[in-house]
């Protein structure tokens, strides 16, 4: 996480530090002559199984969805939020919000995702999140990441669970999931050919490049007579070292204009584009953006929150045209470990809170439209909200994760990968 | 029933452990004759291959198990590679090591990493890498390296 801000609190900045210890034909046609930036890896023979890509980003520090996406219908945001409050769209002021549908409208910094949107790609689900109540980010976080709260026994993550469930999108592939972090994120945990790896552009081995072929083979040499654990996690790492050395990260060209932001994680989504892309079988890739606990300062119109959503925002809308717009069969989700109280404190920040906004993208997600729960928009009113200061929740994060996994991820095994929790689906996919 | 426990024979059916990373670095500077000046540039491949003291939050501590650990190999790989080979506040005093034929480099790797104990398949692939003499520092140092990363090493 390369977004760390001081003034998150201190379980965030120890979490942050520990750094996080898991085709359609209209594309194959486009991609009929192989880039140069992928020299040695070919493309997946059409007509495979209609799965998709999932492409997951954890906004970790308990991202603010109200100014994510902007309840600029409900006056009580305003009344709640005299400073940080996102102007309504019909205000004049230029920070004002960019209306989507009526009610809810995307802040100046998310301008990018407006395109994304309009092409109905785009879904945003509001009032969304974990029903836990914890508001520690570890246990939030972890509660989110396994699938299930409070249970001390549940060490696996769900997408993990559901890549142990389903068979290979690729029998021969070397790697099924990747996160791309310095540790392997709490939801690809016990996912079948899985690594971390935080620069996919850089994973051989410190030390001289001369010999560096000459230290692998001798490592691998010696792995080959290790018990089972390491000598399959070896052979898995070098079969991901070769694979991810085949395609030239630095080398790729985005399709149809996308720019992605000079970041971290802008280098990031564009490097799990570049995977996806050459088809070697991947079928998860993670991604972390952290830096959103901001309980001073928040700055939504042009500080330090602005920023973050731009980059978040530029980010997605650069893999919107980069990926969804080739008709490439990828979802991608954003989820947060829990969204922050309504009234902002003296600090000109928001404090941990409960209910959030989620972020679904592909060609096969129900888009251009703003989800809500049964009951519609809960309301900000004092009398409403979850322990008289949060967004209450109408939709478990899980409805959302397990419709994807069901419709979109080929997953037959719910029980499996959400314990003991029966989704209701929500029409998130088509 | 202590002594039946912690009796040799006992003790030697017990089944090799993968080091926890802090285990694995800190093993690694304290078996090469070294001078640790600073600390930030090990906190870091520390923390790349995922553990840094006291940074797992109340109320559990870092995973014990292989598993959790297992996965995460390369940078376990890379850590020896990169405190001997680039610049960090370790001081590595590699006189020991520097020796011809390649037999009395691999006995020195041996006594001062694994006391003596190092098995034939290390033994072997060390001898190996170092080819014949003369042999070159560059290459006894990526030998330590490789030491390290082996599977010998990243256990006990």
């Amino acid at each position: 996480m390369k977004n760390g801000k001081p003034g998150g609190c201190n379980e965030y900045h120890d979490l942050s530090r520990r750094n996080f210890l898991g085709v359609s034909g209209a594309a194959l046609a486009a991609s009929a002559t192989i880039p140069a930036w992928l020299p040695r890896i070919a493309y997946a023979r059409e007509g495979g199984p209609p799965r998709d890509v999932l492409v997951s980003i954890f906004l970790r520090g308990g991202a603010d969805g109200l100014s994510l996406c902007v309840p600029h219908g409900d006056p009580e945001y305003y009344t709640a939020r005299p400073l940080l409050s996102i102007p309504r769209p019909d205000s004049g002021d230029p920070n004002r919000a960019i209306d989507l549908d009526g009610f809810f409208g995307l802040p100046q910094a998310m301008s990018a995702l407006t395109t994304a949107y309009e092409d109905g790609k785009l879904l945003f689900v509001h009032a969304s999140g974990s029903v836990d109540e914890s508001r520690s980010h570890f246990d939030a976080m972890h509660f989110m990441e396994v699938g299930k709260a409070r249970d001390p026994d549940l060490f696996t993550g769900w997408v993990g669970r559901h890549l142990i469930s389903v068979p290979p999108l690729d029998e021969q592939a070397a790697i099924r999931a990747i996160g791309i972090s310095s540790g392997l994120q709490r939801h690809l945990v016990g996912a079948p050919k899985s690594i971390p790896v935080p620069d996919l552009d850089d994973v051989g081995l410190s030390g001289r490049w001369e010999t560096r072929d000459a230290r692998l083979e001798s490592i691998n040499d010696m792995y080959r007579k290790a018990p089972t654990l390491l000598r399959a996690s070896a052979e898995n790492t070098t079969n991901t070292m070769a694979l991810l050395d085949a395609i030239d990260f630095t080398s790729y060209q985005p399709a149809n204009g996308a720019v992605y932001p000079e970041s971290y994680f802008g280098y990031s989504l564009k490097s799990a584009a570049a995977l996806i892309k050459a088809q070697v079988g991947v079928e998860a890739v993670s991604l972390d953006l952290g830096g959103w606990d901001t309980h001073e300062q928040q700055q939504p119109h042009t500080g330090y929150m602005a920023l973050l959503m731009q980059d978040l925002a530029t980010g997605m809308a650069a893999f919107h045209l980069d990926v969804i717009g080739e008709g490439l069969p990828v979802t991608l989700a954003t989820m947060s470990e829990f969204g922050r109280v309504v009234a902002e404190n003296g600090s000109e920040g928001t404090d941990h809170g409960h209910g959030n906004v989620m972020m679904v993208m592909g060609n096969r997600i129900a888009g251009g439209q703003v989800m809500l729960g049964d009951g519609g928009w809960p309301g900000l009113h004092p009398d409403l909200l979850w322990q008289g200061q949060d967004l209450a929740i109408t939709i478990d994060y899980r409805d959302i994760l397990a419709e994807i996994v069901q419709n979109r991820l080929a997953g037959t095994d719910l029980d499996f990968v959400f314990p003991d929790y029966t989704p209701t689906f929500r029409g998130v996919t088509t | 029933m202590l002594r039946v426990v912690l009796s040799e024979r006992w003790l030697r059916c017990a089944k090799p452990r993968l080091k926890r990373p802090t285990h694995l670095a800190l093993s690694m500077i304290r078996a090469i004759p070294s001078h640790m000046f600073g600390y930030w540039s090990t906190l870091y491949l520390m923390d790349l291959m995922g553990q840094v003291p006291y940074f797992w939050a109340p109320p559990n501590g870092y995973p014990e198990s292989a598993s959790y650990w297992a996965g995460h190999i390369l940078p376990r790989w890379r850590y020896g590679f990169s405190m001997l080979q680039e610049q960090t506040e370790v001081w590595f005093d590699y006189s020991p090591f520097l020796k011809d034929p390649p037999e009395e480099v691999v006995e020195a790797i041996d006594i001062y990493l694994f006391g003596g104990y190092m098995r034939a398949t290390e033994r072997n692939e060390l001898l190996e890498y170092l080819g014949e003499p003369p042999i070159d520092s560059t290459l006894i140092i990526e030998a330590i390296g490789l030491a390290i990363a082996s599977p010998a090493f990243q256990q006990y």
